[in-house]
Parts: structure tokens; C-alpha cells; sequence
């Protein structure tokens, strides 16, 4: 029989999506560092952005990583997931009971949903970010324009709903890669037990609070 | 001693080709005391006594040990009691007149022989592939000649106490065998004597899994939940690590 390499096999398929999965967690982090430049204003947030400018080819760079990073993650979750339905072509007949937590049984539907808001904010702020000149602007489109930026309440409920997504999908995924990687070790598993918070809680949140905060409860003080 | 009424469902199918549905039976007067399977043979008595085929299932030890009592009952393997085998599940978990579904595990690679009987030679084949140690032939060797801590031998024993029932490929979302396999590798994986086919084993074991057209895991954690030998999600974190490590 022929053996299958790693990559070829049900494991390191999930290897590479539990590294990708890991590497998108900590971009996560870093762009809600810059994100939370927005509370400190205009002048700050404007000036962060533009000094971004002076790195273009690193921020290219790390841009095409970025892609081939989620690409990777994506197409193993699609592939994944479809053999695994092949896997049980006739399902159960009477009503199973799984009692694994809800986030680790909605993983392809928090990923979609994740995928379709990357689409529409990649398509707005991305997009219009490539184009502007003139770097006074910046704050002004995240935060007052009322089509793609927050000053349209929808916009600011999408990027809410979608922060709750990431929180859902990350609560499962985060200590999942590290099982996945094999960590057996007791004491390693407390600390990714900790991490993990960081990770599915306090960067979705600040995600949240900031639209929250722009889209909603500023207008309404 | 309680007497108790049920309305059994059982997935009634003559072959892997065959369309399979429930059907309603009912049972009264049924002993309390009496075990899931001794309630089956009650009313395979009474399908034969009417003319009819009874049902097929497939038991053997009938005390917990052989794996071989497979089947869903009321959307659990081997049913509601934890920790329990059907053979061992009791009446008096349910209540009177508790309607109950029973069907056979749903996998591609457990095909549907008869009722609730299903083929789970994958399993087999996956063991033939590795899930096993070379020993020297002659006199059995002394007892305690190989020092083993107590702390791996204990984790070894846990692992070994997999029966191979299928419950874990039964409940998970994916049908992955991975709880399975992932115990028949731990065992030898954590002992002197499994390791000199360690490596090769883990990779043959894997690739057989694959080839049986197993599910992947996802960590969710229901086969160790309902796997009536309470076997550890934490034997596939262990297998993960002995894959990674033969492969690279
Ligand atoms: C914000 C971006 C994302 C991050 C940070 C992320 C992170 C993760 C992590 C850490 C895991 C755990 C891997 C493991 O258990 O070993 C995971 C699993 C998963 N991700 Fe994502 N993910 C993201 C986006 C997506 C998208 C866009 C999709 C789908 C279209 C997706 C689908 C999945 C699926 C289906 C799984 C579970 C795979 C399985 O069955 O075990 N993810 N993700
Ligand atoms: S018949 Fe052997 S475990 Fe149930």
C-alpha cells in the first residue's frame, strides 16, 4: 500500500490549520493594537496609519502572507469538512446527543461567517485605504463615514456580530491547535488554558468594544 | 423488582443494500433487572414464536469486555448510562412506557451488515497495521524484568482499556476513528516494549486509518464523553505528538 506524507493524511492537514489558525491569532493581536489607536483620536490614529506608508514593501510582504495563510486554513477547513461528511454518507435517524460545547460544533459555520465579513471589510476599508492621498483622512472613513465606516449603524452591528463570531471560533480553535500540535504536557496545557483568553475573549472584545463604542454609543451620548 | 413497558424502535435492515427503517415494538411486562440485550433476546422470542425474523445484533461476552454490543440507543453508543456497554445497560435506566430508538453506528467505513450488525473489520485491518509489539518466542519473560514507572504504566493501562466498540467513530461529528487508533498507539507508545516498532507504527496505523475512509478530528471531545471505557481525548494529543515526531 502506498503511504501517505504528512501533509496528505486527516493529521497534517489539521497540523496546517491549527499553525495558520495560531499565526492569524496573533495578527488578530497586533491589528487590535493598532486599532486601539482610534481612542486616542484622530492625530494619533492618522499618524499610525501613515507611518505604516514608510514600510510598504513590508506591509506587501506580510500581505501576501497573511493571504496565504488564510487560503491555506481555508481550503483545509472546506476540504476537511467535506470528507468528513463522506466519511457518514447516510446520517443517524433518530436525535443524537453531542455534548461537546456549541463552539466546537459550529466551526465551519463561525469560519464562513468570518470569511464573508473578511470579504466585505477587506472590499471597503482595505480597499479604500490603498487609495487614499491624503492622510488626514483616515479616521474620518473608519469612524464617521456612513456607508462602510461606522458612522452606518449596520456596518457597526456587522463588525460586532462578527467579533462574536471570532470569539466563538477562537474559544474552540486557539486551545484546539495545541492538542492538535500534541501538547500532552499538564502544565503546558494550564498556561494555554490562560493564553486562550487573550486569544478568544479580550482581542474579540476590544474588536467589539471599538465598533461598539464608534457605531453606536458615541452617537447616542 | 419493577415491571416496566417499552416502545422499542429498532432500525430494521435486511442488508447493506437495503433501505433500513424503525420499527415499533411493543414490549410490556419486561423485568427491570433485565439487561439492554436480554430484553432484545426477549423479543427476538417473540419474533420467532410469530413467524418472523428477529433481529440481528451482534453481542459475545455479554459482561463489558468484547466490544461487540454496538449500537445507538437513544442517540448514544451503548445508550444514556455512562462508562456502560449495552450488555451491561439495565432497564431501570429507562423509565415506563419510555419510547426507545435503536440503530446501528453510521460510518462509511462500518458498513450496515444486517439490523444493527456492522462490519468493523477497518478497525481490524487498522491494528494488523501496527497494533502490535515483536516479543521473543519461548518462556514467558519474568514479571516486573523491565522496570516501568508507575506513572506510564498506569497511563498505559488507561489507554489499553479500549475495547474497540466504535463508539468513539458512533459519536463523533466526523466519524474519526482517532480515539481508537489513538489508544492502540498511546499503549505501546508509553511502554520500553512498543518501542521498536514506534515510529513505523504510528505511520502505518495512521495511514490504514486513512484508508478506511475515516473522519478527522476536530478536538470536540463527545467520543470521550461517551466511550464506555472513559478512554482519553489526551491519547489523540499523544498521537498527534508520535505522528509529528515520525514524520519528521
Ligand atoms: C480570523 C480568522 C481565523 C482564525 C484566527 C482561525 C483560527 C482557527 C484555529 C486556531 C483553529 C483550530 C485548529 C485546530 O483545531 O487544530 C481553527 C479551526 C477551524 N477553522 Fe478557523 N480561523 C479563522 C478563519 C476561518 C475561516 C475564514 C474559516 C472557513 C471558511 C475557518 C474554518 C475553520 C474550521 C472549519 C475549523 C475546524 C477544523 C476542524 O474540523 O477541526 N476558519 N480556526
Ligand atoms: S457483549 Fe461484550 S462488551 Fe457487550
Amino acid at each position: 500500500m502506498k503511504k501517505l506524507s504528512l501533509f496528505q493524511t486527516t493529521i497534517g492537514k489539521k497540523l496546517l490549520m491549527a499553525l495558520t489558525g495560531i499565526l492569524f491569532c496573533f495578527f488578530l493581536l497586533v491589528h487590535l493594537l493598532n486599532n486601539l489607536t482610534l481612542f486616542l483620536g484622530p492625530d494619533s490614529f492618522n499618524a499610525l496609519v501613515s507611518s505604516l506608508e514608510y514600510i510598504k514593501p513590508l506591509i506587501r510582504v506580510l500581505e501576501v502572507l497573511l493571504l496565504i495563510i488564510l487560503v491555506t486554513h481555508i481550503y483545509n477547513a472546506f476540504f476537511l469538512s467535506y470528507k468528513s461528511k463522506s466519511s457518514r454518507p447516510s446520517g443517524y435517524s433518530s436525535q443524537i446527543k453531542d455534548s461537546s460545547t456549541i463552539s466546537s460544533k459550529t466551526m465551519l459555520i463561525s469560519g464562513v461567517t468570518i470569511l464573508l465579513f473578511l470579504v466585505v471589510h477587506l472590499g471597503t476599508f482595505w480597499r479604500i485605504f490603498q487609495s487614499v492621498d491624503d492622510h488626514s483622512i483616515y479616521y474620518d472613513i473608519v469612524t464617521k463615514n456612513n456607508i462602510v465606516g461606522f458612522g452606518n449603524p449596520l456596518i457597526a452591528v456587522l463588525y460586532m456580530a462578527a467579533s462574536i463570531f471570532i470569539g466563538m471560533h477562537l474559544k474552540h480553535g486557539f486551545e484546539s491547535s495545541f492538542k492538535t500540535f500534541g501538547i500532552s504536557n499538564v502544565r503546558t496545557k494550564n498556561i494555554i488554558n490562560k493564553v486562550a483568553i487573550l486569544f478568544w475573549f479580550v482581542v474579540p472584545f476590544g474588536f467589539f468594544v471599538i465598533s461598539a463604542w464608534f457605531g453606536i454609543i458615541k452617537g447616542l451620548l | 423488582m419493577k415491571r416496566i413497558k417499552l416502545n422499542v424502535n429498532v432500525w430494521r435492515q435486511s442488508s447493506n443494500e437495503d433501505v433500513g427503517k424503525f420499527v415499533k415494538y411493543t414490549l410490556s411486562d419486561l423485568n427491570s433487572h433485565m439487561s439492554f440485550l436480554e430484553m432484545l433476546d426477549v423479543l427476538n422470542e417473540k419474533l420467532i414464536e410469530e413467524g418472523n425474523n428477529p433481529i440481528s445484533f451482534e453481542h459475545d461476552c455479554r459482561e463489558g469486555i468484547c466490544g461487540s454490543c454496538s449500537m445507538m440507543i437513544n442517540g448514544e453508543p451503548h445508550g444514556p448510562q455512562k462508562a456502560t456497554t449495552a450488555c451491561q445497560l439495565h432497564l431501570f435506566n429507562f423509565r415506563d412506557g419510555d419510547e426507545v430508538y435503536v440503530e446501528p453506528w453510521r460510518a462509511k467505513p462500518f458498513p450496515i451488515i444486517k439490523d444493527l450488525v456492522v462490519d468493523r473489520s477497518s478497525f481490524d485491518r487498522i491494528i494488523q497495521s501496527g497494533g502490535y509489539v515483536s516479543v521473543n518466542t519461548g518462556s514467558a519473560p519474568d514479571g516486573n524484568a523491565i522496570p516501568i514507572p508507575q506513572k506510564d504504566a498506569k497511563l498505559a493501562f488507561d489507554a489499553a482499556a479500549c475495547i474497540g466498540c466504535g463508539a468513539c467513530v458512533a459519536s463523533c461529528k466526523n466519524a474519526s476513528a482517532s480515539l481508537f487508533v489513538s489508544a492502540k498507539i498511546a499503549q505501546l507508545a508509553i511502554l520500553p516494549q512498543g518501542n521498536p516498532e514506534r515510529k513505523s507504527r504510528v505511520i502505518n496505523m495512521i495511514n490504514q486509518m486513512e484508508e478506511e475512509g475515516f473522519g478527522h478530528c476536530t478536538n470536540t471531545g463527545n467520543c470521550e464523553a461517551q466511550c464506555p471505557k472513559e478512554i482519553s481525548i489526551s491519547n489523540i494529543e499523544k498521537m498527534n505528538q508520535e505522528y509529528i515526531k515520525a514524520n519528521l
